[in-house]
């Protein structure tokens, strides 16, 4: 009786897992993005542009640059100068923490190579774009082209070659 | 009635007198009744007849007399009269001396009492003219005859003249007789009753009136009839307007047609009644009446009518039974008169000798004993009590001679009995309020010893009790001690074990951080690696779900080591927390250690002085009770004394009231024997 019921079981947990899979092309549309916390707001970073992310370790500061680059950073052999994009997305940025991260980008097209420092990594997470609300008026960032939108649980999506690209990030 | 029930005569004499007077009395009422009943009763039968008899009897002579002035109008001698006196008025002279003949004789027929019969005078009247042919007074020598006297005859005559004129065309012959009611004729000198009838001549014609008058008096005699009229009795006729028609003793002549009547029997005779009734007449005198209507108009044909009354004054009618009731009346004085006289004088006999008998006992009463009750020869009873009362009154005398000398004597004895008695009282009270006094006081200082022999009991029971708890105390501070001992070495076993504890929780917290940055590593890795299974495209498809595996196993770890790292916090606090309660505990054990080594020396100095306290109180219990025992001989001596005082002066007491009472009584014997008279 007990492995007839077993059995039973299995046997809808394998019908179900087979019906997300038939599901998936209606996923297709989705796009894969890096969460973090930067001031206290949620923001997301497409994949595309992400080279890797790394807990942040400290950074050396170089005199003589805007306010905006914190220093270099060594990763993996190669010397990265670390950004606080927090005055260009209007945010005000707190205190560092054990949480703080590095998120590495990469324009493979520029050649374009810097790190964000944000306070916190979430993960990896789903953005479908048809579903992005469009911008208003509510949000007060100076190039609305970084923006690409916002989730319906408030997560600021971001354009990860706009921001490689954003003239005042320029040297 | 009080004057009549106090002498013992006057009330026999009094009740004799009642009975006879009332009885004569009740029989005289009686018999009066009776025969005044009686004789009313024959008074109106009598009244009744004679009145009835009266009014037939005129009513006869009425007609009687019509009859006879017919007869007489029918004769051939008035038309003689007539003839000849119109000869003579139309001066005839041939022959007259027949016609003078003739008429001669009929005015002696005329005349002749046993024709004329009732009538006083009679008129021939002219039925041309109202001319006198002739009266009966005045005869044929009268001449001219003025007619002025007979005026009152011209209504009748004109009556039967129109009557005749009338019944000549009626061929019949009713009411050619014409009567008048009685009326004062002038010739007689008094009222009369007049008659009418017309004269016929030879063929028939009426040519004159005959009238015929019958005085008053003849009326009268046949009204007053065989009786007459008497001073008690009184018949008369009185006409329908209530005047007079006849005369008797107490009306005269004048008064007929002129005095009125009224009285109830008129009133009612007029109503057409007849009966008997008592009532008041004319004159204003009680009267029995017996009263009836003649009816002539229906009886005889004429057109007035009268009424008979006949009276019978009731004082002289109820005459004889007034006299039978004074007779009685002076009777029935007189035997009740003698009977009160009797009675007085036999109860004169039977009270006297009671009244000296009762001045002596009265006497006696008031004490005297030497009131003398003259001796009494009758040989009845009452002799013979008072032969017996003298006789009682001697040995009554003698007795109460020595009676009161005695309570004299006694009197005096009682008197000095008494005075000694009160003093015995006196000082018996007295001694019994010392002795009161005394025990009141021996009591009091018996309930202070029991007091004081409580407390002194009760001192030395508290003292033993303290010297068992001081003994007690000491034991309690020894085991104080030792306790305090075992705690110190226990809790610094406990200080030593938490310091470890202390050390160990920490080597784990430096692990956990470890373990922490391994999921920290772990999940930056796994968002690496999602990140190159994106750049994988389809064919990282599958290492991105390692990937996510990877970072939720980093998040879950990360999670525990969290917890685990607070809980590991928790732990840390405890033992500090417990490391110092370590500390406190042993300063408190420190000092409670130094707290009962004093205390023992403290129990030990106050159970050496509590000893020396109880064993003072046993001494002090002791004398109490000795102190008590003597204290309650003397109570229970006073006791005693008090008790014999009590009946002491109880005894006197009674003795005084006995003595108190002897005096009382002595003193009421004494004034009662000083009332008698010996």
């Amino acid at each position: 009786m007990q492995d007839e019921r077993e059995i039973e079981i299995l046997e809808k947990r394998a019908l179900e897992l087979a019906r997300i899979s038939q599901e998936d092309p209606r996923r297709e549309t989705s796009i894969d993005a890096v969460a973090f916390v930067l001031g206290g707001r949620e923001f997301a970073l497409g994949l595309e542009y992400v080279r890797e992310v790394r807990p942040f370790s400290g950074v050396t500061p170089l005199p003589a640059v805007p306010r905006f680059v914190m220093g270099i950073a060594a990763i993996r052999g190669e010397v990265i100068s670390v950004v606080d994009v927090s005055e260009l997305l209007g945010v005000t940025q707190p205190p560092l923490t054990a949480d703080a991260g590095l998120i590495v980008l990469q324009d493979k097209g520029s050649a374009m190579t810097f790190a964000l420092v944000v306070n916190g990594i979430l993960g990896v997470v789903k953005i479908d774009p048809e579903e992005l609300l469009t911008l208003s008026a509510s949000y007060d960032y100076k190039e609305s082209r970084i923006v690409q939108g916002v989730t319906a649980s408030g997560m600021v999506f971001l354009d990860g070659r706009a921001l490689l690209n954003e003239p005042s990030l320029k040297l | 009635m009080s004057a009549i029930g106090r002498s013992l005569r006057i009330k026999v004499a009094f009740i004799f007198g009642s009975i006879v007077v009332f009885s004569l009395i009740a029989s005289g009422v009686l018999t009066f009744v009776h025969t005044r009943g009686m004789l009313m009763d024959r008074i109106t039968s009598n009244l009744t007849s004679d009145t009835q008899r009266k009014r037939r009897e005129i009513v006869q002579f009425i007609k009687g007399r019509v009859t006879d002035l017919e007869l007489i109008a029918n004769s051939r001698y008035p038309i003689d009269i007539v003839n000849y006196v119109l000869k003579v008025r139309e001066g005839f002279t041939g022959s007259i001396g027949i016609y003078e003949g003739l008429a001669l004789k009929a005015h002696l027929y005329l005349k002749n009492p046993k024709v004329r019969k009732y009538f006083d005078d009679m008129v021939i009247i002219d039925a041309e003219s109202f001319y006198i042919f002739y009266t009966l007074q005045r005869g044929l020598e009268g001449g001219i005859i003025l007619p002025s006297q007979y005026e009152v005859l011209r209504p009748l005559w004109s009556g039967v003249v129109e009557g005749q004129s009338g019944d000549q065309n009626e061929a019949t012959d009713q009411r050619t007789v014409y009567i008048s009611d009685i009326t004062f004729y002038q010739p007689v000198g008094q009222p009369c009753l007049i008659i009418a009838c017309p004269v016929f001549n030879d063929v028939g014609k009426g040519v004159a009136v005959i009238v015929g008058i019958l005085s008053l008096h003849h009326i009268n005699l046949v009204v007053a009839g065989e009786t007459g009229q008497g001073e008690a009795s009184e018949t008369y006729l009185v006409g329908r307007d209530g005047l007079v028609r006849s005369s008797t003793v107490f009306l005269s002549t004048t008064d007929v047609g002129r005095k009125k009547i009224e009285s109830m029997a008129l009133e009612r005779a007029l109503k057409g009644e007849e009966g008997v009734v008592t009532c008041v007449n004319y004159r204003g005198v009680k009267v029995v009446t017996a009263y009836a209507p003649l009816n002539l108009p229906e009886k005889v044909g004429v057109d007035f009518d009268w009424i008979i009354l006949s009276e019978i004054e009731c004082d002289k009618a109820f005459k004889p039974v007034r006299s039978l009731a004074f007779y009685h009346a002076v009777l029935g004085i007189g035997i009740a008169l003698l009977a009160v006289v009797l009675s007085f004088f036999v109860s004169h006999s039977l009270a006297r000798p009671i009244r000296f008998l009762s001045d002596a006992v009265g006497a006696m009463a008031k004490g005297d004993l030497d009131f003398v009750l003259p001796d009494s020869e009758r040989s009845d009873e009452v002799g013979q009590l008072i032969r017996d009362f003298r006789q009682m009154q001697e040995v009554l005398k003698a007795n109460t001679g020595g009676l009161v000398e005695g309570v004299q004597r006694l009197a005096t004895a009682v008197n000095e009995l008494s005075a000694t008695a009160t003093e015995l009282a006196t000082g018996a009270t007295e001694t019994a309020a010392s002795v009161q006094e005394v025990g009141t006081t021996a009591e009091e200082m018996r309930q202070v010893a029991r007091h004081s022999l409580e407390k002194s009991k009760n001192v030395a029971a508290v003292a033993e009790e303290a010297v068992r708890e001081a003994v007690r105390g000491r034991e309690a501070a020894e085991e104080v001690l030792q306790g305090f001992g075992t705690i110190r070495r226990e809790i610094d076993f406990l200080a030593s074990s938490v310091m470890k504890l202390g050390e160990q929780s920490r080597s784990i917290g430096i692990i956990i951080d470890t373990v922490k940055d391994l999921a920290d590593q772990v999940k930056i890795l796994s968002v690496n690696a999602a990140i190159e299974a994106a750049k994988a495209g389809e064919h990282g498809k599958g290492f991105s779900v390692v990937a996510q595996e990877m970072r939720n196993l980093a998040e879950q770890s990360r999670e525990a080591a969290d917890r685990i790292k607070e809980i590991l916090t928790r732990v840390q606090d405890s033992t500090s927390e417990a490391v110092m309660a370590v500390e406190r505990g042993n300063r408190a054990v420190s000092r409670g250690v130094e707290l009962g080594e004093q205390m023992d020396e403290t129990i030990k100095s106050l159970a050496s002085v509590v000893q020396e306290t109880a064993d003072s109180a046993l001494q002090i219990s002791a004398s109490s009770q000795e102190q008590l025992i003597g204290v309650e001989q003397v109570v229970e001596a006073m006791r005693v004394i008090q008790e014999a005082v009590s009946q002491n002066m109880e005894a006197a007491r009674q003795l005084e009231a006995s003595v108190h009472d002897l005096a009382d009584l002595s003193e009421s014997l004494r004034r009662l024997s000083e009332s008698f008279k010996v």
